[in-house]
């Protein structure tokens, strides 16, 4: 690489430069903000930061559908020994949320019409909905036995219906339909069922009645602070008491909670981690010259990264907005830099002087920094992507302000140009520590083999979804509490895929059967549970019609004459070409499978097969394995399979941001340096695979994504001082070290506080970054 | 004067000894909860409405009713039981063929067998948990009662339960019972030679009580 003459390069070009580049940011923001403002949002979804699960696009869709819906699902049980109290504070909270805005729909009633619209759905479609069993029955025993079961039922004691259809139903089918439809609601799981007017449970002596609400976009907006969550608890706690108290299930919920955490800790961290860089930097500096530029850099490059990443992706993640809180630590390593060289170093006579003197370090730190994050902008996940565009506008912005903007600024006068507390620094010169400082690379090696050796089953990468989120003691007991109750909490299910809405049925019908066939499976909700394919509805019209042929001598025994002979069969006629289809189903079926048929996507159709829940997914996984058009479900372990993927994925990037800065340290120095430069980052990897080994955790994608970025942080550390020891000039040689130990522990109280976080992956992140610096420094005191 | 004092103390009298005899809801529950288990023929007689009005369909049998449950043994014109408990609904037609309903994790089968077995239950604080009771006396020892149940989901498939006895010599009876449907059908059970015991013999019937 060619030295360039920095003497060349025009301040004034230069900061120039430094308002273009932010006026661009701020006009792309502006243009993406009058043209598209509503898409703008921040999001806290947990779910929204995981890859994809399908390779295929609309199946994606599928997916998403699904669970856009499902995400939105909130369930209030409201409990008390006595059904009445219970039922008066339900009604109570009902009311007020009624009327709130944030909720698409609200259901706690069960309409005292239910049960006569489900009968007068089966009396309507009753020569249609026969079962197998009944179909087979018929087959084998013929007509007569049917016929039997119906007389022994009119003239017994109870029928389910009413027997005043007798003459359009002489068989009862209606009565067969109908239990028939009640088995298979109760085999489908939900535990609840219609009492006194609400859906209701009673468990260990207590009554549960159930209130079940869809949030709107904006309700489910959890990283506003009103939205329809926190109304909901606001509501619930004004009604406990009498002993009544509520238990919350859904993924909103959880989203408020770590949303709600999420914020708070963000808040915390950026005002702690400012704070400390305050008091450091009053402390190093005593004037308020570098404290305000540093601080005035680091608002500038954090409202810069926002506006920027905002523009190009309209939606940011609030995970991204913590790797933000991360950028102070980097942002500010430029800042000291500059700043230690400003107030100590007598040498340089003018901040260009200054601006040129550290000019080469803070282009080989910023180059091996943007290097590992624009290779994160390769990895096919978007938020990997939002972080890679976030932190390398705010670096950037950071850098430019350094060389562009302090240069500008006045030095001290001479005799205040000295820093009192650089001999706080490790000392240098004699035998002893250049032996300890040889042996570094020695040590940490033989540390990290032997402790990868002995903890070597803890160590390794393994992604585990459901890991990365703690619930608070409540809502876990909550949740245990509700599944027990609701007896339905799927974790998996099977989304299938035909041309038209019929295949689709038949499809869910055959894989149905398979289903059963496996031992031990718990019920399922299915679309064709309910709405039989046309083709079985054609079987059951052939067995009525069979039945019809010998209806007069059945009606006979009722003392029936002619006239009412004709009137089920003038039924059967006029339903001829009738059948039951998704599109034509009544309300009341429509809301029990809104959740399984998704529908046309893309011009094809797609509906879910949900068991009711899952203890060993195995044998279900393997039910959808060589079908193209069925897909086996279960975001979890999906999840965490492509985390896996993914981890693996960064580290192979990883590998070739490593080789990519090697060939340019090569070069700029020569092989000895280069190879010293590139072994930091090994190091690095070596140290935080051997301290999570011991700490019992295995990698994952989030420590994996912070070994990426303290590749670029800690090679700034080793580039420095490199740097330094090809410069002449005694005090900035010794000022070096001191600025490099101030970035440091700068970077580790932004770095360390993210560590305490209780949102795990901003913990594991944070823990990685912190190991993988303290690596990186402790390897730049060997040069 | 006189004949004023007579119709006087004669109207005394008679509202005095009306007024001893009348019957009450408390006399009813409590005399009938004297019979633990009552067996007995029945008439069953379900009005249903056609096209042409309305028809009665009629069978005999025999029944147990307890606090632990029912049973209708349908005898004629086809045989055919029913059994009722607090959990379940058994039916088990001539062939023997048994279908049987298990509500014990079903809160609506629950109420509504517990509805029906608490009708014979004869404890007045069950009947008023669950129903809404009016309470008639037809004359000295005839009495009617009618039931609305409380429990919307029950009530939108049954309006209102009648049940109609006498009591004699402080002997009470429950001689009919009629189910009113919402969409108007009746179904009436006209009781007859009724027994008492203190336990249920039946072995088929004990097979199905928990």
């Amino acid at each position: 690489m060619k030295r360039i003459n920095l003497t060349l390069i025009n301040q004034k070009k230069l900061f120039a430069f430094w308002i273009l580049f932010h006026a661009v940011i701020l006009l792309a923001f502006a243009g993406v903000w009058l043209f598209a403002g509503d898409s703008i949002s921040l999001s806290a979804d947990l779910f929204n930061l995981l890859p994809k699960t399908f390779s295929e696009e609309s199946v994606n869709m599928a997916d998403e559908l699904l669970t856009s819906g499902t995400n939105k699902n909130v369930f209030i049980l409201v409990t008390n020994e006595d059904f009445s109290e219970a039922k008066k504070a339900a009604e109570a909270v009902y009311s007020k949320l009624s009327e709130s805005v944030w909720f698409d729909s609200l259901t706690l009633y069960t309409g005292d019409d239910t049960v006569s619209q489900a009968t007068d759905f089966i009396l309507s479609n009753k020569w249609n909905l026969l079962d197998e069993a009944t179909i087979e029955t018929v087959q084998q025993e013929g007509v007569s036995y049917l016929s039997e079961q119906a007389l022994s039922r009119i003239f017994g004691g109870f029928t389910l219906i009413s027997l005043d259809n007798l003459e359009e139903d002489p068989y009862l089918l209606s009565e067969i339909e109908l239990n028939d439809y009640l088995e298979k609601i109760q085999q489908s799981g939900v535990g609840l069922t219609a009492v006194d007017g609400v859906l209701a449970q009673q468990q260990e002596g207590r009554w549960y009645i159930m209130l079940r609400g869809i949030l709107n976009e904006k309700g489910a907006a959890m990283a506003s602070r009103k939205n329809g969550i926190t109304e909901i608890y606001d509501v619930c706690s004004a009604n406990e008491s009498n002993g009544t108290r509520f238990i919350f299930s859904g993924t909103p919920f959880h989203s408020h909670e770590s949303s709600s955490s999420a914020s708070r800790e963000i808040l915390i961290i950026s005002i702690v981690s400012l704070t400390l860089m305050l008091v450091i930097l009053l402390l190093v500096f005593r004037s308020p010259v570098p404290i305000l530029c540093s601080l005035s850099a680091i608002i500038l490059s954090s409202v810069t990264a926002f506006l920027g990443t905002l523009a190009i992706f309209k939606s940011v993640h609030v995970i991204a907005l913590v790797f933000g809180t991360s950028l102070i630590g980097s942002c500010i390593d430029y800042s000291l830099h500059y700043f230690v060289h400003w107030a100590g170093n007598s040498e340089l006579k003018t901040g260009l002087e200054i601006r040129n003197h550290v000019f080469k370090g803070l282009v080989m730190a910023i180059a091996s920094s943007g290097i590992s994050f624009i290779v994160l902008l390769f990895a096919p996940f978007a938020l990997l992507k939002q972080i890679a565009v976030f932190c390398l506008l705010g670096l950037f912005s950071s850098f430019l302000t350094t060389i562009a903007v302090y240069p500008f600024i006045n030095l001290p006068c001479i005799e205040k140009r000295t820093l009192p507390l650089k001999r706080i620094q490790l000392p240098s010169g004699s035998k002893g520590i250049a032996i300890v400082k040889k042996a570094i690379p020695a040590v940490l090696l033989v540390f990290s083999a032997v402790t990868i050796g002995l903890f070597y089953r803890q160590t390794g990468v393994k992604n585990n979804i459901s890991s990365l989120y703690k619930m608070s003691d409540k809502m876990l007991a909550d949740e245990i509490e509700a599944a027990k109750v609701i007896q339905y909490s799927p974790t998996g299910w099977f989304i299938l895929r035909a041309g038209t809405e019929q295949e689709l049925i038949e499809k869910e019908e055959a894989f149905s059967e398979r289903y059963k066939a496996l031992d031990d499976v718990p019920g399922y909700i299915c679309t064709s549970l309910f709405i039989p394919s046309i083709k079985k509805q054609q079987q059951s019209r052939d067995t009525s019609r069979l039945l019809l042929e010998n209806v007069e001598e059945h009606l006979s025994m009722l003392g029936f004459d002619e006239d009412s002979f004709a009137i089920s069969r003038n039924s059967f006629a006029a339903s001829e070409s009738q059948f039951l289809t998704v599109s034509n189903c009544p309300e009341l079926i429509g809301n029990v499978i809104q959740n399984c048929w998704l529908g046309e996507i893309n011009g094809e159709y797609y509906s879910v097969f949900i068991p009711s829940r899952i203890t060993d997914e195995s044998p279900l996984r393997s039910l959808a394995d060589g079908y193209d058009d069925i897909f086996f479900v279960n975001k979890s372990s999906d999840i965490s399979k492509d985390l896996d993927r993914l981890s693996f994925l960064i580290l192979i990037l990883f590998g070739c941001s490593l080789v990519i800065i090697f060939i340019l340290t090569k070069s700029v120095y020569s092989w000895k340096e280069s190879l010293k430069i590139i072994s930091v980052p090994l190091f690095v990897i070596l140290m935080i695979f051997a301290i999570f080994g011991m700490l019992s955790t295995k990698l994952e994608f989030f420590s994996i994504t912070g070994v990426v970025l303290v590749f670029g942080l800690g090679l700034d550390y080793i580039l420095y001082m490199t740097e330094n020891t090809h410069k002449d000039d005694s005090e900035g040689n010794s000022l070096e070290p001191f600025a490099i130990m101030l970035s440091f522990i700068t970077s580790l109280i932004s770095f360390g506080s993210l560590s305490l976080s209780s949102f795990q992956p901003v913990h594991l992140i944070g823990l990685s970054i912190c190991i993988g610096l303290s690596t990186a420094y402790v390897c730049s005191l060997s040069k | 004067m006189k004949t004023r004092k007579i119709l006087f103390c004669t109207i005394l009298f008679l509202t005095a000894f009306s007024s001893l005899n009348a019957i009450t809801l408390e006399q009813i529950t409590s005399g009938l909860a004297e019979h633990k288990v009552t067996e007995g023929d029945f008439t069953q007689i379900k009005t249903i409405t056609m096209s042409k009005g309305t028809r009665d369909i009629t069978s005999n049998g025999t029944f147990i009713l307890s606090t632990q449950g029912v049973m209708w043994n349908t005898v004629k014109p086809l045989p055919s039981k029913l059994i009722v408990t607090e959990t379940k609904l058994v039916q088990i037609d001539a062939k023997n063929n048994q279908s049987m309903l298990d509500g014990s994790e079903n809160a609506t089968f629950t109420s509504i067998s517990s509805t029906i077995v608490s009708l014979f239950s004869n404890d007045l604080s069950v009947l008023k948990d669950k129903f809404a009771l009016s309470f008639t006396e037809k004359d000295a020892q005839t009495w009617n009662l009618e039931l609305t149940p409380k429990d919307s989901s029950i009530a939108s498939v049954i309006s209102m339960l009648i049940l109609e006895g006498t009591c004699k010599n402080s002997v009470c009876t429950l001689d009919s019972l009629a189910m009113i449907e919402k969409t108007g059908g009746k179904i009436t059970y006209l009781f007859a030679n009724q027994t008492y015991s203190e336990a249920i013999t039946d072995p088929l019937m004990l097979s199905f009580i928990e």
